[in-house]
């Protein structure tokens, strides 16, 4: 059942704005992973590997001493860093778009963290949650399993479809020569390819924005990517902006006090710095210059969505209290707007190199 | 007016005052989204709109 009425939101993630906005997001990550070889991927993973797992312990460990030494229970503890190791993919890669970094070497990196830091904190998180609560997701060690066997099939038939591009014999080419105009006949593929892994996503437990991407990838090899791009630009630029406002609907201050204002003050602090040392590290580990690390540090500051289920989660089973709740949401919100306006005051948008 | 109406009128609102937002932002040098976030925070607490339930 989708819910309608704009000023009863809160709690309700099946609301018809949450809706537009999740499409919205699905094909703006669609549209990346159109511009996102495999190749350009591969080159970049052992460094993704490297960055991701920098940038989610050190958040994860602020967010969980804080907490622990301030007196909470170890298992709400657990949650706060949980709900602070996620960085929001989305907001990265819509920055980076709005900022025309997308194309660019340091833009890609980025990225492919993003989506390498997405997969992880969803794989932590069926752990966390079964440690915390055995009720949440008991075969979590089977959860693993599949998303490991997905993305492992995903990338195969991706490499399959990459040499069966170079000797221009596989299926998606017969078809392309078949149609000499490409128009509504691959937009509609597109949209078959790109609905069908996002909700195959979905059904192994990992985020709906990582098929997307995904199904973008399977199109990056053929020459009708950038037409298909230019179609799904339009329904992107209309619906994610209710994404967005969907994001600021969740803040209504009549449920919120004085504590739950100073624990996101506090939230907002650590989750900052925790993510830019922990990735900043990463980075200088994999031996990136100073700039570049200062640079993929500040993109993935933002939080989203998974510290909003994970603060829904929480606060569900009764582990965060109504102020921790409503402080981790501020936390979320904040760090969104907030990121902008870091990026614009580090001279990011001047930064990269094409 | 029907409830179909009555949400045609918000999401023509809330469009409106998001976008108008994100476009002064802009010039401000400010990705749009952020004008979007704060015409949902705005929204919801001004209590602009009662429930569909209450209409």
């Amino acid at each position: 059942m989708i819910h309608f009425d704009i000023a009863e939101v809160e709690g309700e993630s099946d609301h018809f704005l949450n809706v537009m906005g999740q499409v919205g997001l699905v094909f703006l990550m669609f549209g990346i992973g159109l511009e996102t070889r495999l190749s350009e991927l591969l080159d970049i993973g052992r460094t993704a590997l490297i960055v991701a797992l920098f940038s989610i312990a050190v958040p994860f460990l602020g967010g969980f001493l804080v907490y622990f030494l301030f007196g909470s229970d170890s298992n709400t503890a657990v949650m706060v860093g949980t709900a602070l190791f996620a960085s929001s993919t989305t907001i990265t890669v819509n920055l980076l778009s709005y900022y025309q970094l997308t194309d660019t070497q340091e833009g890609k990196t980025v990225i492919g963290i993003s989506i390498v830091v997405d997969i992880l904190c969803l794989i932590l998180l069926a752990v966390v949650t079964n440690l915390v609560s055995p009720v949440h997701g008991h075969a979590w060690w089977m959860n693993i399993l599949i998303i490991l066997v997905f993305i492992v099939a995903v990338f195969a038939a991706m490499a399959h479809l990459r040499h069966k591009a170079a000797h221009r014999s596989d299926l998606l080419d017969r078809f392309c020569s078949a149609v000499p105009r490409p128009g509504s006949e691959w937009f509609v593929l597109a949209c078959l390819v790109c609905f069908g892994l996002t909700a195959c996503s979905y059904l192994v437990g990992l985020s709906g924005i990582v098929g997307a991407f995904l199904a973008g990838m399977f199109f990056a090899e053929y020459e009708a990517a950038s037409r298909i791009r230019e179609q799904f630009d339009t329904l992107t630029r209309f619906l994610l902006p209710f994404f967005f406002i969907y994001v600021g609907l969740r803040l209504h201050f009549d449920v919120m006090g004085l504590n739950a204002l100073l624990m996101a003050a506090v939230l907002v602090v650590v989750a900052l710095a925790t993510k830019y040392v922990g990735a900043y590290a990463g980075c200088r580990v994999c031996r990136m210059e100073k700039s570049q690390a200062n640079f993929t540090a500040i993109c993935t500051l933002a939080r989203g969505d998974i510290a909003i289920i994970v603060a829904t989660l929480a606060h569900e089973i009764g582990l965060f209290s109504t102020n921790l709740y409503a402080a981790v949401i501020i936390m979320a919100v904040f760090t969104q707007i907030l990121v902008p306006i870091i990026m614009r005051r580090a001279g990011i948008p001047g930064q990269a190199s094409p | 007016m029907e409830e179909i109406g009555y949400l045609m009128v918000q999401i023509f609102l809330l469009l409106f005052l998001a976008e108008s937002l994100g476009m002064l932002l802009k010039k401000a040098k400010i990705p749009e989204m952020v004008g979007y976030i704060l015409a949902g925070i705005i929204f919801i607490n001004l209590t602009i709109f009662v429930p569909l339930s209450a209409v």
